[in-house]
C-alpha cells in the first residue's frame, strides 16, 4: 500500500450566517492512493460538495471555512497553503468539474478559449501551441475540432459537459474532483459521458473522487466507495463489498430504496424520517434518529471507527474483531 | 482594486488641473446684462416687451428721446420741430452725416420708409405712434414734415374706414387737421426706430427679410449686432463710428445673457457673472446692497398699485336701474354702491402695504392721487380736492369714517365674500390684496371681500372684457409710461392699459380731450390734472402705493441711466476695474 | 444580422409617426389660440380670423395631419413649410425661427453637456458597483448603498442649486452659469445630471455584477485557478455588463434628450428647455419638431443599445440572425407562392 495521494484527517467545516452555524463536515478522515476512483455517496445536503470545495479550498468566503481538521495533498497540507500557491493547483494538479453543464461554461466566450484559458494560466504557451492542444482535447472528448470557435449555447447538454471534462483534464491533472458531472444529463448522455470518464481516467491514471447520489453511476466507475451521511463518513470500502455486503444501517436503507425491477413492489420503500438539520444535529450518532436498530447508548455515543478487512465502519452494532 | 483606486485618483486629479487653469483673463470690456427672457425679434415696430426694448435702445436711434426726468430731447433730429397752424403742423429736420451700420448715409427716405413701415405693414404693433399722422412729405433730403389729425367719415364715401386707408397720402383726403399733444412722445417710442430703406428693401427682395431682427439687424446706434444665440444671449459691439462723439460707453461688447430661473439670475448677479439685471424684487434688493451691489432706481415714481372697482359691476359701480352700465353723463355720489366705494377706500392703510418687507419694503410710497412725479397730471395744490382727505403716512385711512359709511348701507351690500377681487396669481398684488381684504374685514366688520387668483392671459381678458358677473375688484399695477403721459387713470388712444376702469364722466372726458390736443407745457399740465381731480371725486380706483423700478449693477458700472418704462440706457455705461 | 437592422429601421418608422400623431392630436386640442396670441390685444376678430387662415389653422384635423406630413402652402409665404418627412415644420410662432433648425443649433450643447455627465457617470458607477459587490457587505457596500439612495432621491433642481451655492457662491471656484464654451462651466451642470444616472447605474452593475457572481461559471473559472482579479474582470464583468448596457442606454436616451432642470439652474442652452418653453407659450410648430426631435433621438439610442447587445452577447446576436433568417424565409415563401400557378 502506497503513502496516500491524499489524505483528509478529521477535518470540520461549517458555515456561519447571521442566525446560524451549519455544520456542513463534521470529522472526516480519508486516504486516497494514487490511481483510485472514490465514489463519494450520500443524500443531498449531506456535505460531499463541501468536502470537494474545501480540498480546493473554494468554499464561500466568507461564510464557509475550515474551523478543524486537515487536508494533505502530495504530502502539502492544503489547509494551511497561501491563496497564491492554491491558484497554482486549481486547474492544474487538482481540478473539479461541477454538476450542471448548462451553467458551467461562460456563455460569452468560445469554448475553445475557454479551454485554452486553462492551459494558459498554467504553462505559457504560444498562441498557435495553445490552439493545437486544444484541438486535441476536444478530439480526446469526441468533440470535432472545428467546433472551436462555437460559444456554449451552440452546444447540448452532454456535449457542454465533455467540454467541462476537457477543460478540467488540460493540465493532466492528478486528481480529479466530479461532483455528480453527470446528474443534470439523460440517461443515455450518462452513460456516453461516465464512459468517457472512465477511459480518459485509466489513459491519464488520474485520481477521481466521484461525488454522487446514484448508486449505479458510483458503480460503473469507482472502485472505492464512501457513504457519507450528515457531514460525517458511515462506511467505507471496496465497491463490491460494500454493495454486496452493506454493514451500515444507513447503507442498508440506501440499497433497499432502490427501485427493483424483478418483483413488483407495491411501494418504494425509504428511510423514514428526513436528514437532520445541519445547524442541529442529533447528539451521540447523527443517524440514530432514523435508525431501525438504534440502541439507547447510540444517542449517547458517538460511534468510533472500526476496521475490518480493508473497510471502515462507524456504527455502535460493530466492535473491533 | 489598485486600479479603481488610479481610475478616482485619475478623476480628482483632472478636476484640479481644470480649476488650476482658470479662466483666460479678458482683453476687451464686455458688459453683460441678465435678463429673465430672450427677445422676440429686434425689429422695433414689430414687437416690444422689455428686454427687447433694453437692446433695441441701443442698436436703433429715434427722431427724439426721453431723459430719465421725462423730458424731450433730439436724438436723429436737429432740434424740437417747427409747430405751426395750430399744433396740427411739424417740420423737422435731422443732422447730417450719419451712418448705419453697414455704412449707408441716414437720408429723410429712411425716416419716411420707417415711419410707413411702422404705421401700415400688416405685422407693425405700433401703428398707434403713427395713428394721427397724414400728409407726411419730404421737403428735402434732411428735413420732412407732416400733419395731425383724424378720420373725418364725412369726407369720405359710404362704408371707408379709416382701417381701409393704407398710406399717409391715403390719408390726405379723409383726415381732418386735430391737434395732438402726445405726437411728439410718441416719436420717441422705439417703434419710431429708424431703419435704413436701402437695406430693408434689399432683403425684402432677396428674401433675407425673414430673417430680419433675428439674425441681422442694422441701425444707427452706439452698439452694432454681432450675433444671438436663440434662448441663450444676444451679443452687440461697439459701434465706432457713431455720430455721437459725446457718449461715455466703454464697453467693447455688450451681452444680454437670458437667464429664466430667478434664483440663477440673481446668483449670478452676486457672484459677478451678470453685470446688470432689472426688475429686482425689494426683499431681493436688501441683499444686493449687503453683498456689495449697486441699487438703482428710475428717477421718480413711475408706476403704482392700485385697488379698480369694476364700474359696471352693481355692487360697487355705476348701473341703470335694469342693470346695464351707466357710462354717460354724470356719476350719483350719493348712490349706494359710491357709498360702498368709499367705505372700502376709507378702510384701507397704505403704509402696511409700504413697510411689509415681503411686500414692498419701504422702496415706495403711499400715494394719493393716479400720478406722482414723472408725466403731466400730477396734482401739486390738494386744496378743493379729495387729496385733502388724506395724508402721505396712512392715505385716506380713516376707519370711523368708513363705518358710518358702510352701517348706512342695507343688508344687501353686507354680504360676506359678495365682492370678488381678481389678482395675478403668484404676484406681489395677490398679497396686497389679502392686506386690503384684511383691513376692509377689521374696519367695516365684514369679511367681504373673496380673493381670486389667474394668470396672466386670463387676467387681460377680465380687464379688457369687465364682465360684472366675474369680478368687483381688481389688485393691479399700472405704468406712467411717459411717452404717453395719458396712460394713468384716463383713457388714451392704445386702450390696452385702463379698460377696468373707463370712466366717461363728462367733465374728465372733456378735460382729457383738451390735454391730449395741446402741446407739452404747462396748460395741457393743468388740463390733466384737472381730470384727476375730476376722477378722483368719484374713484373708480383707490391708488395704493407708487413704485420705482428697481435695478442692480455691480458696484464698477456707471453710467446706467432707467427710462420711465424701466428699460436700460446703456450709451453712456462705463465698467472699472473688476473688483476681487 | 444585417436583415435585422433593416427591418429594425423600418419600425422606426411607424413609432415616430405614433408619436407625432398622438402629440399632433394633444396640441390640436389643447385649448388657445396661437392666431389671437400673436396679434396684439386689442385686435378684432376679423383680424384674429383672418390671421388663423393665413397660418393654415381654421382647417379640419386631418387637414392640418397631412400639411404636417406633406407640407403647407398657405396664401403669402409666411407660414408655409415643407413638412415632417423634409423635417422642416415651418417656423416657431415666438422666435420666427425655423424650428428644426433652433433644435439642432443647440443639440450639440446638449450632446457635449451628455457626454461629460455620461463619462463622469460611467467612470464612478462601474468601478463602485463592482467593488460593492465584490465586497458586499462590507462597509464600502454600505456607504455605496446610501450613496446610491442618495442619488436616485434627490431631485436635480436641488442638487444643481446646492452645488451652485457651494462651489460657485460660497468657494468661488465654478461659474453658476453654464456656457458650452467655457469648459469649467460644464462641470457642476454635468455633476446634477450625472448623479441621478451614476445612481441608477451603480445599483444595476452592483445587482447584476452580485447574480453573476453567483453563476456557477464563477465557480468554475476559479476552480481552474484563475486570479480573483481575472475572474472579476474577464468572466464576471462582462457577463454583468449586459444589462448595464441596457440601463445606460436608457440613461443616454433621456440625457439626450435634455435635462430640463438642470437647465434651468445653470440657464444652460440645451434641447430640453426648448420644448418647455414652447409649451408655455403655446408654440406649436416648436412643441411638434422638438416632440419627433426626441423620439426620432430616442428610438435610435435604443437601435443601438440592441445593436450592442449583438457584439457583447454572442447568445443574442444568434437570436437576431435567426429572427432575420425566418423574416427572409416568411418573405421568400409570400414571394412563391404568388407566383405558383
Amino acid at each position: 500500500m502506497g503513502k496516500a495521494q491524499l489524505s483528509i484527517q478529521n477535518l470540520q467545516v461549517e458555515y456561519h450566517t447571521d442566525e446560524e452555524v451549519i455544520h456542513a463536515v463534521n470529522g472526516i478522515s480519508l486516504d486516497l492512493e494514487e490511481g483510485e476512483s472514490l465514489g463519494l455517496v450520500g443524500e443531498t445536503g449531506a456535505g460531499k460538495t463541501t468536502l470537494a470545495l474545501s480540498i480546493l479550498g473554494l468554499l464561500p468566503k466568507p461564510n464557509g471555512r475550515i474551523v478543524d481538521g486537515s487536508i494533505f495533498f502530495e504530502g502539502k497540507e492544503l489547509s494551511k497553503t497561501s491563496e497564491e500557491e492554491m491558484r497554482q493547483i486549481r486547474g492544474n494538479r487538482i481540478s473539479m468539474i461541477f454538476q450542471d453543464p448548462m451553467t458551467s461554461l461562460n456563455p460569452i466566450f468560445p469554448v475553445g478559449e475557454q479551454i485554452a484559458e486553462a492551459l494558459e494560466v498554467h504553462f505559457s504557451l504560444t498562441k498557435e501551441q495553445a490552439e493545437k492542444k486544444t484541438a486535441e482535447l476536444l478530439e480526446l472528448v469526441g468533440i470535432p475540432r472545428n467546433r472551436m470557435g462555437e460559444y456554449p449555447h451552440q452546444f447540448s447538454g452532454g456535449m457542454k459537459q465533455r467540454v467541462v471534462i476537457a477543460m478540467a483534464l488540460a493540465c493532466n491533472p492528478k486528481l480529479l474532483l466530479a461532483d455528480e458531472p453527470t446528474t443534470a444529463l439523460d440517461v443515455t448522455i450518462q452513460a456516453q459521458v461516465l464512459r468517457m470518464i472512465r477511459d480518459l481516467k485509466r489513459r491519464m491514471r488520474t485520481t477521481l473522487i466521484l461525488i454522487s447520489h446514484d448508486l449505479g453511476v458510483v458503480a460503473q466507475i469507482c472502485n472505492t466507495v464512501a457513504i457519507m451521511y450528515a457531514g460525517k463518513i458511515m462506511e467505507y470500502g471496496k465497491i463490491e463489498d460494500v454493495f454486496r455486503n452493506p454493514l451500515h444501517p444507513y447503507t442498508e436503507g440506501l440499497f433497499a430504496s432502490i427501485p427493483r425491477l424483478d418483483r413488483t413492489q407495491r411501494r418504494l420503500s425509504s428511510i423514514p424520517g428526513l436528514i437532520p438539520d445541519p445547524s442541529n444535529l442529533p447528539t451521540g450518532c447523527v443517524f440514530h434518529p432514523r435508525c431501525p436498530y438504534r440502541m439507547g447508548v447510540c444517542e449517547k455515543t458517538v460511534p468510533p471507527l472500526v476496521e475490518w478487512e480493508g473497510r471502515k465502519v462507524h456504527c455502535l452494532k460493530y466492535r473491533e474483531g | 482594486m489598485k486600479s479603481k483606486l488610479f481610475m478616482i485618483l485619475g478623476i480628482l486629479l483632472s478636476i484640479v488641473l481644470i480649476v488650476s487653469c482658470g479662466a483666460k483673463k479678458p482683453t476687451e470690456i464686455v458688459i453683460t446684462v441678465g435678463q429673465s427672457t430672450d427677445p422676440i425679434i429686434l425689429d422695433p415696430p414689430m414687437y416690444s416687451d422689455t428686454p427687447t426694448h433694453n437692446i433695441n435702445l441701443i442698436l436703433y436711434n429715434r427722431l427724439y428721446d426721453l431723459t430719465s426726468s421725462g423730458k424731450i430731447e433730439p436724438d436723429l433730429a436737429v432740434d424740437l420741430p417747427k409747430i405751426e397752424e395750430n399744433g396740427t403742423l411739424y417740420t423737422i429736420k435731422i443732422k447730417e452725416g450719419i451712418k448705419f451700420h453697414n455704412g449707408n448715409p441716414l437720408t429723410i427716405d429712411d425716416v419716411l420708409y420707417s415711419f410707413n413701415r411702422g404705421a401700415f405693414h400688416e405685422k407693425s404693433q405700433m401703428k398707434s405712434i403713427f395713428a394721427m399722422m397724414y400728409d407726411v412729405k419730404k421737403l428735402d433730403d434732411f428735413t420732412f414734415q407732416f400733419r395731425t389729425g383724424r378720420f373725418d367719415a364725412k369726407k369720405a364715401p359710404q362704408g371707408m374706414t379709416d382701417a381701409d386707408l393704407k398710406s399717409f397720402d391715403a390719408r390726405s383726403k379723409y383726415y381732418t387737421p386735430v391737434s395732438f399733444g402726445s405726437q411728439l412722445n410718441q416719436l420717441t417710442w422705439l417703434g419710431a426706430s429708424i431703419l435704413d430703406q436701402e437695406t430693408m428693401k434689399k432683403a425684402e427682395s432677396d428674401g433675407t427679410i425673414k430673417d430680419y431682427g433675428i439674425t441681422w439687424a442694422v441701425g444707427t446706434g452706439p452698439y452694432k449686432f454681432e450675433s444671438w444665440k436663440q434662448g441663450d444671449s444676444v451679443t452687440l459691439v461697439k459701434n465706432k463710428d457713431y455720430f455721437d462723439k459725446n457718449i461715455k460707453a466703454n464697453a467693447d461688447k455688450i451681452v444680454f445673457k437670458t437667464i429664466k430661473d430667478p434664483s440663477a439670475l440673481k446668483t449670478a448677479f452676486l457672484n459677478k457673472e451678470v453685470d446688470l439685471i432689472m426688475n429686482v424684487v425689494p426683499l431681493d434688493a436688501r441683499e444686493i446692497e449687503k453683498q456689495g451691489g449697486k441699487i438703482l432706481t428710475t428717477n421718480g415714481y413711475f408706476g403704482y398699485h392700485y385697488l379698480a372697482f369694476n364700474m359696471k359691476s352693481p355692487k360697487v359701480g355705476q348701473v341703470n336701474k335694469d342693470g346695464t352700465p351707466d357710462l354717460d353723463g354724470e356719476y350719483d355720489l350719493n348712490a349706494n354702491t359710491a357709498k360702498l366705494r368709499f367705505a372700502i377706500l376709507y378702510s384701507i392703510n397704505p403704509a402696511d402695504i409700504v413697510n411689509s418687507p415681503d411686500i414692498m419694503d419701504k422702496r415706495g410710497i403711499v400715494t394719493l392721487q393716479y400720478v406722482e412725479s414723472l408725466p403731466f397730471g400730477h396734482i401739486d395744490d390738494p386744496k378743493g380736492t379729495r387729496l385733502e382727505e388724506g395724508n402721505k403716512e396712512t392715505g385716506y385711512y380713516n376707519p370711523q369714517k368708513a363705518k358710518q359709511l358702510f352701517d348706512s348701507l342695507p343688508a344687501s351690500f353686507k354680504q360676506p365674500g359678495s365682492l370678488k377681487c381678481t389678482a395675478l396669481s403668484g404676484s406681489v398684488h395677490v398679497k396686497e390684496a389679502l392686506v386690503v381684504k384684511d383691513q376692509v374685514k377689521k374696519a367695516l366688520g365684514v369679511d367681504l371681500i373673496t380673493i381670486e387668483q389667474v394668470a396672466l392671459s386670463e387676467l387681460a381678458t377680465r380687464r379688457r372684457e369687465s364682465d360684472p358677473k366675474v369680478w368687483d375688484l381688481l389688485v393691479n399695477w399700472t405704468q406712467t409710461d411717459d411717452s404717453y403721459y395719458i396712460f394713468v387713470a384716463f383713457d388714451g388712444f392704445n386702450t390696452s392699459l385702463l379698460h377696468d376702469t373707463k370712466y366717461y364722466s363728462k367733465d374728465a372726458q372733456e378735460w382729457i380731450a383738451k390735454g391730449n390736443s395741446l402741446p407739452n407745457g404747462p396748460e395741457r399740465h393743468l388740463a390733466y390734472q384737472n381730470a384727476q381731480k375730476a376722477i378722483l371725486k368719484a374713484m373708480p380706483r383707490v391708488p395704493l402705493v407708487a413704485i420705482m423700478g428697481i435695478s442692480a449693477s455691480q458696484k464698477n458700472i456707471e453710467g446706467v441711466e432707467i427710462s420711465p418704462s424701466g428699460s436700460f440706457k446703456l450709451k453712456n455705461a462705463v465698467k472699472g476695474m473688476e473688483q476681487k | 444580422m444585417l436583415r435585422y437592422l433593416f427591418h429594425r429601421i423600418l419600425q422606426l418608422i411607424p413609432v415616430i409617426l405614433g408619436v407625432t400623431l398622438i402629440v399632433f392630436t394633444l396640441t390640436y386640442i389643447a385649448p388657445g389660440d396661437p392666431a389671437r396670441l400673436l396679434l396684439p390685444q386689442d385686435a378684432s376678430d376679423e383680424d384674429v380670423a383672418q390671421l388663423k387662415h393665413a397660418m393654415g389653422l381654421d382647417r379640419s384635423f386631418f387637414v392640418q395631419y397631412y400639411h404636417f406630413l406633406f407640407g403647407y402652402d398657405g396664401p403669402g409665404d409666411s407660414f408655409d413649410y415643407k413638412g415632417l418627412f423634409a423635417l422642416d415644420l415651418g417656423r416657431s410662432y415666438v422666435s420666427n425661427r425655423p424650428v428644426f433648425g433652433t433644435i439642432l443649433e443647440r443639440f450639440p450643447n446638449t450632446v457635449l453637456l451628455s457626454t461629460v455627465a455620461l463619462c463622469l457617470s460611467i467612470l464612478v458607477s462601474i468601478p463602485f458597483g463592482i467593488i460593492s459587490a465584490t465586497r458586499q457587505y462590507s462597509k464600502i457596500d454600505m456607504v455605496v448603498t446610501v450613496l446610491a439612495l442618495v442619488g436616485i432621491s434627490m431631485p436635480a433642481f436641488w442638487l444643481g442649486m446646492l452645488l451652485i451655492w457651494i462651489f460657485s457662491v460660497q468657494l468661488k471656484l465654478f461659474p453658476s452659469l453654464a456656457v458650452p464654451s467655457n469648459p469649467l462651466s460644464i462641470v457642476l451642470p454635468a455633476l446634477t445630471l450625472a448623479a441621478m444616472s451614476t445612481a441608477v447605474q451603480t445599483r444595476m452593475t452592483r445587482s447584476s455584477m452580485l447574480e453573476v457572481l453567483r453563476q456557477d461559471y464563477i465557480r468554475t473559472a476559479r476552480a481552474k485557478g484563475l486570479d480573483e482579479r481575472v475572474v472579476i474582470r474577464k468572466h464576471a464583468l462582462r457577463n454583468a455588463l449586459i444589462p448595464v448596457v441596457t440601463v445606460v442606454g436608457i440613461q443616454v436616451g433621456q440625457l439626450l434628450v435634455g435635462a430640463v432642470l438642470t437647465e434651468t439652474v445653470f440657464s444652460y442652452p440645451g434641447i430640453g428647455t426648448i420644448m418647455v418653453d414652447a409649451i408655455n407659450r403655446k408654440d406649436t410648430p416648436q412643441i411638434l419638431a422638438s416632440v419627433v426631435f426626441m423620439a426620432l433621438i430616442f428610438a435610435l439610442v435604443n437601435l443601438i443599445v440592441d445593436i450592442l447587445y449583438a457584439f457583447i452577447d454572442p447568445r443574442i446576436k444568434a437570436q437576431y440572425v435567426q429572427a432575420g433568417i425566418r423574416k427572409k424565409r416568411g418573405l421568400f415563401h409570400a414571394i412563391s407562392r404568388k407566383t405558383t400557378p
